[in-house]
């Protein structure tokens, strides 16, 4: 809602009608106008060619087969304009142990390498810095930063790749290319605070 | 849940955001995004997973 409440225009869409019927109250009582819609992410997107200037997906790609998440991946670069950014958090395979130790929901499947059903039948892939590298490398890296997320006491409770991609054109310019962040918007790459899974 | 489901499906996410609590009460990730948006001359965004609308 933070995005919608400075102006910008959101658009927001999830697999989980429940998810997005708390969504939509949220944005009546909060006054903010987001567009939702219901859609499965792993099939194509219902919009059309370089609809928007940035696609984001917080803690959400990481659910998918390695197939699965590069063609999301394909749909969210189908659907930026030319020198569009995407903006992901992701699970990195550092998350495992905290993850499990913090839900205690035990992998129960290896379905793929670093891709495994849990025992509630949520499945997870966490992604390696190599493996954020590869699915991007069709991309301009903008900024790849691990983070560590600790609760008050300072305990680390998640781990996470921040990563930030444009999509290429061939008349970016070099102010173009360049002019982004340079250093890690978390400091020293970890962050306390309350987090909920 | 079916153990030849390739990911997740949509009556678990139900299940996972049936609950009333905030799943992201500090506000986590947007504004470690928005520098990024705001350098870009952002406008128009696409949450994909949004859930419950703390991601964005």
């Amino acid at each position: 809602m933070s995005l919608a409440k400075i102006g910008l225009h959101v658009t927001a869409m999830d697999y989980s009608e429940v998810a997005l019927a708390r969504a939509r109250a949220k944005a009546k009582a909060s006054g903010v106008v987001v567009d939702f819609r219901q859609s499965d992410m792993a099939l194509p997107f219902p919009f059309a060619d370089c609809d928007f200037d940035a696609v984001m997906s917080n803690v959400a790609l990481h659910m998918f087969d390695d197939q699965t998440t590069r063609r999301i991946i394909g749909e969210m670069r189908r659907v930026l304009r030319p020198s569009g950014l995407l903006l992901l958090h992701v699970n990195s395979t550092e998350d495992m142990p905290y993850r499990e130790e913090r839900l205690g929901r035990l992998r129960v499947q290896t379905l793929e390498p670093n891709f495994y059903r849990e025992a509630n039948g949520q499945t997870m892939h966490f992604f390696s810095e190599q493996y954020c590298r590869d699915v991007l490398a069709d991309w301009t890296m903008v900024d790849l930063t691990h983070l560590r997320l600790h609760d008050e006491a300072g305990t680390i409770i998640k781990c996470v790749w921040r990563c930030v991609a444009q999509k290429k054109a061939s008349s970016l310019s070099p102010e173009e290319k360049t002019n982004f962040p340079k250093t890690a918007i978390y400091g020293r790459g970890e962050r306390g605070g309350q987090f909920m899974p | 849940m079916r153990t030849n489901d390739p990911y997740a499906q949509a009556a678990v996410r139900d299940t996972y955001h049936a609950g009333s609590e905030e799943l992201n009460p500090q506000g986590w990730w947007v504004p470690d995004l928005l520098p990024f948006l705001t350098t870009a001359g952002a406008r128009t965004v696409l949450d994909v997973g949004c859930g419950t609308g703390e991601t964005q």
